[in-house]
């Protein structure tokens, strides 16, 4: 064996993945005899220990128990809802996120109602946080500055809210402005509503696709909004702050 | 990729899309370690590792249709979703969250190295971190095969499922990917051996 078909074998055999699970005999021969492949051999051995040693560290790693609750409590939104088919049949994600994306959003609004208004000022992040109890659910809420009210005629038709979407379709950023209320519709004809609680939210992408919004899911940034939850706790509407 | 026993996942699939939620946390705990070390050892971010794995498990949710066992394994589509999240989270160039420790100014990724080898013994709790911050210093696609070859242990035919390339291209990314490895931890070594010479007392602490 010479060097060059030593180093197409050395990382196998380091690796414990070659044939003979090691290094074969004319490889060994060979390592004895040439110092540079020996070195070879000892450096790749001494990266698959210090792999080893690593991916042991990490063995025991996994998803916070928050994430699993967040995800079943998504899950289970869509069997709560009625008529639900299989997923193979029909687009029943949307419900499905949708559902989920109203109860976690009632949760954060109950929460933030208990825990009162958040202080201003920003806090340093730690580079570790051991905990972060608003990263399993799907956005993070905070008091909107003034409860609207809902005007009747936007909720009038499918169509209003067809255009009013694609209002608010328009790139997000730059200076906070408030856009219109879109209705968010049930698979049914939006009813009246004479008021309700608006909470401020930072909606990732996969909120706002399961608000039944039109996203573009290649977007990353969570986006400002306001939802307006009704007395039975559903998100009737939602404007965007841009 | 081979699946750990019980139900096999295309049964837990369609039991899932049938609106089993067990079926859905079955399968869910069956993947999610996998798939969060795996953004976790991408990102060295663990607030990007629970979105990551947050995002997938919406998306197998969500999408559950567009999974194709005909192209490959579930697990597959799984670390496929991940990788482009990673992907995605990295292009933002949001890798500014070390994992651990990160060194301090002017503190090099040190390996207590001796003469005779200048890697050191890198199972060594210290050379551990200092492996793992050479992988994160890694080119994402030599990274991602480390990570799914060295770390998750993955053989090259299911790490090509995933990065969605063939068996030949994992085997020289990893081990191109492995050569830088070793040279970084071989020139972090130097230097801390330089270190030390110049302020001994650093070695009483
Ligand atoms: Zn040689």
């Amino acid at each position: 064996m010479n060097c060059q078909e030593f180093e197409e074998i050395v990382v196998e055999a380091a690796r414990g993945r070659s044939a003979e699970g090691g290094l074969p005999a004319g490889g060994l021969a060979h390592a004895e005899t040439c110092a540079d492949c020996a070195a070879r051999l000892a450096g790749q051995r001494a990266l698959s220990a210090g792999l080893r040693a690593l991916a042991g560290s990490m063995a025991e790693q996994q998803a916070p128990g928050r994430v699993e609750s967040a995800l079943r409590s998504a899950f289970r939104g869509q069997t709560a809802l009625p008529g639900r088919k299989p997923a193979g049949t029909r687009r029943w994600y949307g419900w499905a996120a949708l559902a989920a994306a109203c109860l976690i959003l009632g949760v954060v609004t109950v929460g933030r109602v208990l825990s009162g208004p958040r202080a201003p000022q920003a806090r340093p992040r730690p580079a570790v946080p051991a905990e972060r109890p608003g990263r399993a659910v799907l956005a993070e809420a905070r008091p909107a500055p003034a409860p609207p009210k809902l005007r009747r005629q936007e909720q009038s038709s499918r169509a209003a809210a067809r255009r009013t979407v694609r209002r608010v379709r328009q790139p997000l950023g730059g200076e906070e402005q408030e856009a219109e209320f879109v209705p968010l519709l049930y698979g049914s004809a939006p009813t009246p509503l004479d008021g309700g609680q608006v909470v401020r939210l930072r909606l990732p992408p996969s909120a706002l696709a399961a608000l039944g919004l039109p996203v573009n899911m290649s977007r990353t940034e969570a986006v400002q909004a306001d939802v307006l939850f009704a007395e039975d706790g559903m998100a009737r509407a939602i404007r965007f702050l841009r | 990729m081979t699946e750990p026993g019980g139900a096999q996942d295309d049964e837990l699939l369609w039991l899932m899309m049938n609106g089993d939620e067990e079926a859905f946390a079955a399968l869910y705990r069956r993947w999610q370690g996998g798939i969060y070390r795996f953004a976790l050892q991408m990102s060295g971010s663990p607030s990007a590792a629970e979105d990551v794995t947050q995002e997938v498990f919406l998306t197998l949710m969500r999408d559950a249709r567009n999974y194709d066992p005909g192209r490959g394994s579930l697990g597959a589509y799984l670390y496929g979703i991940a990788r482009n999240q990673v992907l995605r989270w990295l292009e933002r160039g949001r890798a500014d969250v070390p994992l651990s420790g990160a060194p301090e100014d002017g503190e090099e990724a040190g390996l207590p190295a001796s003469a005779d080898n200048p890697l050191g013994d890198l199972t060594r709790q210290e050379t551990v971190e200092a492996v793992r911050r050479a992988v994160l210093a890694l080119p994402p696609h030599y990274r991602e095969a480390v990570v799914l070859c060295d770390l998750e242990e993955m053989d090259y035919a299911a790490a090509a499922e995933v990065l969605e390339c063939s068996v030949g291209t994992v085997r020289s990314r990893l081990h191109r990917a492995r050569g830088l490895l070793l040279e970084k931890l071989r020139v972090s070594a130097e230097k801390e051996a330089s270190l030390r010479k110049l302020n001994p007392a650093r070695c009483l602490i």
